[in-house]
């Protein structure tokens, strides 16, 4: 691993940046937002392959499942700290995750192989897949964030159209900890750019 | 066709190797924003 400019604070859970101040959890996801947003190409292209017949549904289901893995590693860990604080019980975490999305795609991929048309529709659902790390990221931190006593959260609109469950969730304010809808389990799923704040009171 | 997976497939690589978590870091390093491209590599202190 390499030097990083960043700290983690253990005992708050939170990343310390080069001001020495914490890294606000809003900039945190759009970290997040940002390289799963990038990262949904190699997706898109992948699902373009198999429009295109260029790969095969099998291809396409190993290279998704890759692609599946680094972005809920990568997420699980951006909650924990980094990759010098994930335990065996992190890795645990992600490898739930993983099952289950696994469970999906595999369910997915019967779909396309017993004729499922690979129209937009199919391009939006495997684009979900690359987004997913939301879930990951929102799940881990609120644990990691109980964990260390918080006991309030609240969910914040992002700058971006939002669904219905998104505004009714951000209109609750300050909730106990545990008791919003998730990220990714909105009506707008894995898209949704909301995040949330914790507090202890 | 697709691989059909069974059960076992799925536990079997739901599993994380130390592979997996350099190419993990790899994606993140590629796709991550400039300032963090390393927040991932953060070391811990206590205070």
């Amino acid at each position: 691993m390499n030097e990083s400019r960043y700290r983690w604070n253990e005992i708050a859970g939170r990343y310390i940046g080069q001001n020495g101040r914490f890294v606000s959890f809003a900039t945190v996801r759009f970290y997040l937002d940002e390289t799963l947003d990038s990262h949904e190409r190699k997706v898109l292209g992948l699902a373009q392959q198999l429009r295109e017949g260029t790969i095969t549904v099998s291809q396409w289901q190993l290279a998704m499942r890759d692609a599946i893995k680094d972005i809920h590693l990568a997420s699980g860990s951006l909650a924990r700290g980094g990759w010098k604080q994930m335990s065996q019980s992190d890795f645990g975490r992600v490898g739930n995750e993983l099952r289950f999305q696994y469970a999906k795609l595999n369910q997915f991929a019967r779909q396309i192989s017993n004729g499922l048309p690979l129209d937009g529709r199919f391009v939006r659902r495997a684009v979900l897949y690359a987004q997913a790390g939301r879930v990951s990221y929102t799940s881990a931190l609120t644990q990691e964030m109980a964990l260390r006593g918080m006991n309030e959260e609240k969910s914040v609109l992002a700058a971006a159209d939002h669904c219905s469950e998104c505004l009714s969730e951000a209109a609750k304010g300050w909730v106990e900890i545990g008791t919003l809808i998730n990220i990714g389990e909105r009506i707008c799923k894995s898209n949704c750019r909301c995040h949330k704040e914790f507090r202890r009171v | 066709m697709s691989i059909v997976w069974s059960e076992e497939d799925i536990e079997r690589m739901s599993e994380i190797t130390d592979e997996d978590i350099q190419s993990a870091a790899v994606m993140w390093r590629t796709n991550a924003p400039e300032e963090a491209k390393d927040i991932l590599d953060a070391e811990a202190i206590d205070e």
